[in-house]
């Protein structure tokens, strides 16, 4: 992929394409590899979403270019060639797949709820986890603290095709009988955990079986972030020196480590309750079906932070380098980040206020929920504090990281809506609550996300990202995201309930054309991701090739040469003061490199100020 | 373009007794967010500009405040725990069963979902559910005006949402459970009772309709009704 | 590596496990038809016919008129009425399956492009309300409603069909079965109200009384039959099925009275 990566080979044995490539136990090539299997599925999750929100805002139309006529549909007669080729295939006695997802090119009710369950289940699980957990954790953690690969690389490789194998029994779920899992993608017990409610068979299972396979793949990389932030640190990388990326992605390990088993042990009982005949969710059979919100919120609520945790840690390192700044209050966004991560155990109830859950717990969910806008709120005014007589650099990724503490604030603040439980009577399950969770993932996690691809795009490829293609992307995509998410907040206080196939069912005409409004806005953003592709995998070969430190930042990832060597490092870096050392008084440049030593001014003393609880 | 800002006006007409209540904390939250909201923008915004690179400024080295970190993180505190104690009192009228209104005048019914319409039961004269004067109506939920609905929410197959939007009311409907709420219609009409919770292809279709009647219309609905 | 391996573990034993799921749904508890171990199909030459009347025996209760609790525009356009016992003129019956329980060779089923297994579901009601599929065969729901309606069909035997069948889409075939079966019921989970019949049947030796109570059995292969009926109100006569024989090119009348069920 590049000339210059073998040079720096010379010590090594000569690797074949497969050790390279495919079962590499290098964290950056396993990172790369997250990354392209993360913006894969994320076209894939893209793609469904476009599908569904064209029934939503046409209602029963047929598809353009592959559906039926209107003709066909109002008179029954065949006029078109697609007519024909869908009438032939609904007299076969063979079933086909078009036909039995989407008859006539329409997408009807199974398919429909199988498309918005799949769509959140491969975002969440397969695009975001992956992305920035997989990509940015492999990559960044062991270069960021100064060593020369993860604690455990062949279980970090295990990881990454182990998500493979799971991404694979996934997408074997769109085509068995009866069709994918359709019970959304917090797959609520027992219309998950019957067949006969859904007409699901193996989908519902293998949406299972992938979940379970994919957790395992976050647990083999939680195991390993986590030792290797605890062993493996460069000498002088104390804890409160580390980046405040790495500190976001060693709690969500923590996170994830603990989240899972939750979920796996749920999953297992569901596919008991499926497949073997017990009825753990059956209230006939003495079972609760309350019991699988608990346990799915209890790691519900934690993968969701575990979402937003590594956009908050990647935001924050761009905001520092592109204001030339520290970042403002260094300890309070890492004692946010972790009072973030507990309050998360104590806050799932929040999901199930309306659910039947006695109403009296619904106070202390409330209580706690409100508590985490506390350090979201110190989140953010720190990163304004960090632009506050900063020296602001418009880059691309600078555009997204601001893109992303904006869409953070709306999405945090459309938060205490639904934390507020008698509000929440009205707006639970509306599409409030759709446009809550993708301000925080969509507008928080991935803007953070394409921000850090473009950022560390030269330290991964060798090679810058096109400028000019990233602002196109850049601002079609933002406005296009709130094209299509704000009008949600309106809708869902409007009364539009989240998961309907058909808005026109019910007293909703009114609003159907927001929802068409939003569709279309919906088509212009998938569309601008083509754009980012291109840029990606053009500039992989094509682009500027990068100097060692284009952004003259301080960690230690941008000390190891470009393209990074196997082993990362020529000698391990020695460590002086913390990452986010920019425009110091005296200095000469207005970066000092966190393996400087000379002009570092407070060595022996706190990095930050304010950080008195050493 | 304002008016797509202005949340509140966009809520259902509100038709219940505790709507109001559900609504004042909407309207109170959404100005307290709006107002953050726009403070935090206009921040942004003005930083963005007055701090943009310029040749020859050097960013200021400052690394933080204690007294602003613990100014904001005390005043987050002080407004959500204020909203959470606002929102209690509301939360316990319509949700806690111990502080439900009760008078002999109450009207009794049980709603029953199931895979795809709601079973609305009515007692009959003898005002007990589960006897054989009982009367069980598909969709159709028929209740006076000004008077106490108590429902009884049961679930024949899945995890069913009692929605109605316009009473600010929704609960879920548990397979194996009966579980209470209430409500007061303030004014007449025909509402929609969707299903708010996924159950299934037919969650769409699934619908039912409240019919809020004058005391006269009642009396005559329960007369023909009943026979 | 251990957790993968426990996992794996874990769900082998689950698919050891895995036994046919739950049936959940109203099953309701209704008599089946008979139906012949074995049957081959051949051609028949000379055959006989079964013809006759079947009667409702008392006074004929009145159909209830269904309330339309949905849809009320397409569905409220005409009555609809529970259709469990519908008697017309001389208190015919009408819906009653009556065929032959015992027959193990015969002709097969007809075949042909105007034949065509189908149920409307115009105007909310599914028609015919009692439908003999042959196994094998591929039904078509038929829906010029526009609006959504739900094929529900309650199998037990055969596997169980439920899906959705939005107005956009006027024909949605039904799987073929393999097994005979029935009558089993259809149901619209749309519309509580909708309701009909189904019996997968192995030969062709069935008919269905039409409003005048008539049916007919033709092309039947000389020899001694038991003559069965099925009635969902009236119940069967799988205890007491009625003798006839069939004398080649011959006809024979064979009339019944029902009577609703205890």
């Amino acid at each position: 992929m590049n000339d210059h990566a073998n040079e720096s080979h010379d010590h090594h044995h000569e690797e074949s394409f497969v050790s390279k490539y495919i079962f590499s136990l290098d964290h950056k090539m396993i990172g790369k590899q997250f990354l392209i299997y993360g913006l894969i599925m994320f076209m894939v999750g893209g793609g469904l979403a476009l599908l569904f929100r064209w029934q939503l805002a046409w209602p029963d139309k047929p598809l353009p270019m592959i559906g039926v006529s209107q003709e066909y549909l109002d008179e029954g007669e065949a006029v078109s060639e697609a007519d024909r080729r869908w009438e032939r295939w609904g007299e076969d006695d063979e079933e086909n797949w078009f036909e039995r997802t989407m008859y006539g090119g329409i997408i009807g009710p199974e398919f429909y709820n199988a498309l918005f369950t799949m769509h959140a289940t491969i975002m969440v699980f397969f695009v975001v986890v992956p992305l920035l957990v997989g990509a940015f954790g492999n990559f960044l953690i062991p270069l960021m603290i100064g060593t020369r690969d993860m604690a455990f690389p062949v279980l970090n490789m295990l990881s990454f095709w182990t998500s493979v194998l799971g991404a694979v029994i996934l997408m074997a779920g769109f085509f068995v009988p009866g069709g994918h899992a359709a019970a959304g993608w917090t797959g609520y017990a027992p219309l998950s955990s019957v067949p006969d409610f859904t007409g699901v068979i193996w989908g519902q299972n293998l949406w299972c079986m992938a979940l379970i396979v994919m957790g395992v793949s976050s647990l083999m990389g939680s195991i390993n972030y986590i030792t290797t932030v605890i062993n493996m640190r460069a000498p002088g990388m104390t804890y409160f020196r580390l980046p405040l990326v790495i500190w976001s992605l060693f709690i969500v390990a923590i996170l994830l480590l603990l989240a899972f088993p939750v979920v796996a042990s749920a999953l297992a009982l569901l596919l008991f309750d499926r497949m073997a005949g017990t009825s753990f969710f059956l209230a006939e059979g003495g079972g609760e079906p309350l019991l699988w919100q608990h346990l799915f919120w209890f790691f519900g609520h934690p993968e969701v932070y575990i979402l937003i945790l590594p956009g908050m840690g990647l935001a924050s390192e761009m905001i520092s380098v592109f204001s030339r700044k520290p970042i403002f209050g260094y300890k309070s966004m890492v004692f946010a980040m972790i009072s973030i991560a507990f309050l998360s155990w104590v806050v799932w109830g929040h999901h199930m206020f309306q659910s039947g859950m006695n109403p009296q717990l619904s106070m202390a969910f409330m209580t706690t929920t409100m508590l985490i806008a506390v350090p979201s709120a110190i989140k953010t005014f720190n990163w304004l504090g960090t632009l506050f007589r900063g020296s602001i650099q418009f880059t691309v990724p600078m555009l997204h990281t601001l893109a992303f503490v904006s869409m953070f604030v709306i999405g945090g603040l459309s938060g205490i809506f639904m934390a507020n439980s008698p509000v929440d009577i009205h707006i639970h399950d509306t599409y409030y609550i759709v446009a809550h969770i993708h301000y925080v993932v969509f507008g928080g996690s991935v803007f953070a996300l394409f921000g850090a691809v473009f950022y560390w795009f030269p330290k991964m490829f060798g090679r810058h990202m096109n400028a000019a293609l990233g602002k196109i992307h850049f601002w079609i995509s933002f406005i296009a995201f709130n094209g299509v998410f704000f009008p949600m907040h309106i809708i869902g206080v409007a009364g539009h309930r989240r998961r309907i196939h058909n808005p026109l069912d019910t007293d909703l005409a009114h609003l159907q054309g927001i929802n068409e409004f939003i569709t279309m806005c919906a088509f212009i953003l998938g569309a601008a991701q083509i754009i980012l592709l291109v840029n990606v995998f053009w500039s992989m070969f094509k682009g500027r090739v990068a100097e060692q430190n284009p952004w003259h930042a301080n960690t230690l990832e941008w000390h190891a040469p470009t393209p990074v060597p196997h082993g990362n490092f020529d000698q391990i870096p020695r460590v002086y003061h913390g990452p986010y050392e920019y425009s110091v008084p005296g200095a000469e440049t207005d970066w000092i490199p966190q393996t400087q030593s000379d002009g570092e001014p407070s060595r022996d003393e706190p990095i930050a100020a304010g950080a008195t609880a050493d | 373009m304002l008016k797509w800002l202005d949340f509140p006006a966009w809520l259902p007409e509100n038709a219940s007794t505790f709507g109001e209540g559900v609504d004042k904390l909407f309207v109170l939250i959404y100005w307290i967010t709006a107002v953050v909201f726009i403070a935090v923008m206009a921040v942004l915004i003005g930083f963005m500009i007055k701090y943009r690179f310029k040749e020859g400024r050097k960013a200021d080295y400052i690394e933080g405040s204690t007294t602003l970190e613990i100014t904001w993180t005390a005043a987050t505190t002080v407004i959500v725990f204020g909203l959470a104690m606002l929102s209690l009192p509301q939360w316990n009228k319509i949700k806690v069963p111990s502080q439900f209104p009760s008078s002999p005048d109450d009207v009794l019914v049980r709603v029953h979902a199931k895979q795809f319409n709601w079973d609305m039961t009515y007692p009959g004269p003898d005002g007990k559910l589960g006897t054989t004067d009982d009367l069980t109506l598909e969709n159709h939920l028929h209740v006076p005006v000004n008077k106490v609905v108590h429902v009884e929410l049961t679930s024949e197959d899945v995890i069913h949402s009692f929605f109605v939007p316009q009473m600010r009311l929704k609960q879920d409907a548990l397979p194996g459970r009966t579980i209470n709420v209430w409500f007061e219609a303030t004014k007449t009409g025909k509402y929609e009772i969707p299903c708010a919770e996924l159950c299934g292809f037919g969650h769409s279709a699934m619908l039912g309709y409240l019919n809020v009647h004058t005391d006269d219309d009642y009396a005559k609905w329960v007369e023909e009704a009943w026979q | 590596m251990k957790i993968e391996v426990a996992t794996i573990l874990t769900l082998i034993i689950a698919s050891i496990l895995a036994t046919n799921a739950i049936a959940a749904g109203e099953g309701e508890t209704v008599e089946s038809l008979v139906f012949p171990a074995s049957y081959k199909a051949g051609s028949v030459s000379n055959g006989g016919t079964i013809t006759g009347t079947v009667k409702f025996e008392g006074e004929a209760p009145e159909m209830k008129k269904l309330p339309i609790t949905k849809n009320p525009e397409v569905c409220g356009l005409t009555d609809k009425f529970d259709k469990s016992v519908v008697v017309g003129e001389g208190n015919a019956l009408k819906n009653t399956i009556v065929y032959l329980m015992d027959i193990s060779s015969g002709e097969g089923f007809k075949k042909g492009a105007k034949i065509k297994y189908e149920i409307d579901q115009d105007g909310c009601q599914f028609d015919p309300h009692v439908r003999l599929l042959p196994v094998g065969q591929r039904l078509t729901m038929l829906n010029p409603d526009k609006i959504m309606h739900n094929v529900h069909i309650f199998s037990k035997k055969n596997p169980a069909f439920n899906k959705s069948q939005p107005g956009s889409r006027r024909k949605m075939p039904v799987k073929a079965v393999k097994k005979a079966e029935g009558p089993v019921a259809v149901k619209c989970d749309v519309h509580g109200w909708m309701k009909a019949w189904i019996a997968y049947i192995p030969h062709p030796y069935f008919a269905v009384s039409d409003e005048n109570g008539k049916y007919k059995i033709e092309n039947v292969p000389p020899g001694s039959y038991k003559l069965g009926y099925w009635h969902e109100a009236c119940g069967t006569n799988n205890d007491a099925p009625v003798s006839v024989t069939v004398d080649a090119g011959g006809s024979v009348m064979q009339d019944f009275a029902l009577s609703l069920k205890e």
